[in-house]
C-alpha cells in the first residue's frame, strides 16, 4: 500500500508479500460507493458492474502481462493493480461531494495518472523493453475506464 | 460430562440440546475454533439466504456475504487447518516469477481428537455443495446478481478445499515412500510388491 502511495520508493521486494485482501476491500469500497449515489434502480447494476469491471479488468491485464513474456505471479500482478486503484477510490470519494464538471475531470484526471504511474513502476520493469508498451496499453485503458466510470456516476449525484 | 447429559435428559428439550452440545464441546480439543470455523460459513449462508428479509439493498447482502466469506477463508486457512488437522499450504513466488505452491503435514502428534478432524472436513466440503446448489438455482432463474456473489462464495471454498486435499495426498504419497523405504530395508516385501504399493498410490493421489 506504501507503495503505491510513494511511487518513488517501490522495489521488486516489497512485492513478494502479495496479498489480495487490499484489492478486495478497495474494490469493494469502490463499488459500494459508486453504487450509492447510482438512481434507485440502477444501484444493484452499477455495484456489479464496477466490481466485474475491476475483478476481471484486472485478471485480463495480468494475463495479458503473463502472455507477453512477463516474469511475475499471477497474484502479485493482481495485487499491484488492485492496490494501485487506490488513487481512483480517492477521486471517486472527492467526485461525490460535487463540484463542476471540470473540477471533478481535474481530480480524476490527477488520480489516473496517479495509478497509472504507480502500477506502471512495477509492470514495466517485469515485461521485455520491446513490448512493454504493448502490456501498458492495457493497463491505460482499465484505468480509463474506471476514471470513466467515476466521471459519470458524480454527473448524476444530487450535489452537482 | 456424563451425568450432565442424564440430567439433560430429565429436564427437558432445551437441557437435553445444551447437554448434547456441551458433549460434542467435549470431545473436541479446540472448540472455539471449531465454532468459528463453521460460524462464518453458516454465517455467509443464512445471510445470502435471509438477506432480503432484512434489508432490500442487494449491496449492502453482497458486501456483508463477502466479508463473511472472506474472515472464512482467513479463519479457515490459517487457523483451522493448522490446529484441527495438522495441515497447511501457501504460496512462494520465485524469483523468476512462477509460483511455488507449498503443502505441509504435520509430522508430531496431532493435538486433535477424531471429533474434530470430521467437522473440519464436514465443515469444509458441505457449504461448498450448498453454494453449487444455490448456483444452479440462481442459474435457472436467470439472477446474474447473486450469481456473481455466488461464483465468489465457490472460488473461496473451492480454494481451501483444493489446497487441504492436496496437503493430504502430499501427507499420503509421503506416507507411502517412507512405508516403502522402510519395507525396502526389513527387506519385508518383494520389489514387486513395492512396485504395486507406489502404482497404486500414483493412481490414488495423483493428478
Amino acid at each position: 500500500m506504501l507503495c503505491v502511495l510513494n511511487p518513488r520508493k517501490a522495489n521488486m521486494q516489497t512485492l513478494k508479500n502479495w496479498d489480495l485482501w487490499g484489492p478486495l476491500v478497495l474494490c469493494l469500497t469502490l463499488a459500494t460507493l459508486l453504487s450509492w449515489f447510482a438512481p434507485y434502480e440502477q444501484k444493484s447494476l452499477v455495484f456489479a458492474s464496477v466490481f466485474v469491471i475491476v475483478c476481471c479488468g484486472a485478471t485480463v491485464v495480468t494475463v495479458n502481462a503473463l502472455l507477453l513474456g512477463g516474469n511475475i505471479s499471477f497474484f502479485q500482478s493482481v495485487c499491484v493493480l488492485g492496490y494501485c486503484i487506490f488513487p481512483l477510490n480517492i477521486a471517486s470519494v472527492i467526485c461525490l461531494i460535487g463540484g463542476p464538471l471540470i473540477w471533478r475531470l481535474a481530480v480524476v484526471a490527477v488520480c489516473f495518472f496517479w495509478s497509472t504511474s504507480a502500477s506502471l513502476g512495477f509492470m514495466g520493469e517485469l515485461v521485455p523493453t520491446n513490448r512493454r508498451a504493448l502490456a501498458v496499453y492495457p493497463l491505460f485503458l482499465f484505468y480509463t475506464s474506471i476514471g470513466w466510470l467515476i466521471l459519470i456516476a458524480a454527473r448524476t449525484s444530487p450535489y452537482s | 460430562m456424563s451425568g450432565m447429559a442424564f440430567g439433560g435428559a430429565d429436564e427437558g428439550e432445551s437441557g437435553g440440546l445444551i447437554a448434547r452440545a456441551s458433549d460434542i464441546a467435549q470431545g473436541l480439543n479446540y472448540p472455539k475454533t471449531a465454532f468459528f470455523h463453521i460460524a462464518f460459513k453458516t454465517a455467509a449462508i443464512l445471510i445470502y439466504m435471509f438477506g432480503s428479509w432484512f434489508s432490500s439493498n442487494f449491496v449492502n447482502i453482497f458486501v456483508l456475504c463477502v466479508l463473511m466469506l472472506a474472515f472464512d477463508f482467513w479463519t479457515v486457512k490459517n487457523v483451522s487447518g493448522r490446529l484441527m488437522v495438522g495441515l497447511r499450504w501457501w504460496s512462494e513466488v520465485r524469483d523468476d516469477g512462477s509460483t511455488d505452491w507449498k503443502y505441509e503435514c504435520r509430522d508430531g502428534n496431532l493435538n486433535a481428537t477424531t471429533m474434530d478432524v470430521a467437522i473440519f472436513w464436514i465443515g469444509l466440503l458441505t457449504p461448498a455443495f450448498i453454494w453449487f446448489i444455490f448456483g444452479v438455482g440462481s442459474v435457472f432463474r436467470l439472477s446474474f446478481d447473486w450469481l456473481l456473489l455466488i461464483a465468489i462464495a465457490l472460488a473461496l471454498s473451492g480454494a481451501n478445499i483444493v489446497g487441504y486435499v492436496r496437503c493430504k495426498q502430499e501427507a499420503g504419497t509421503r506416507l507411502m515412500s517412507g512405508l516403502q523405504g522402510v519395507m525396502g530395508r526389513t527387506g519385508m516385501g518383494s520389489n514387486v510388491m513395492g512396485q504395486a504399493l507406489q502404482s497404486a498410490a500414483g493412481k490414488a493421489f495423483g493428478l
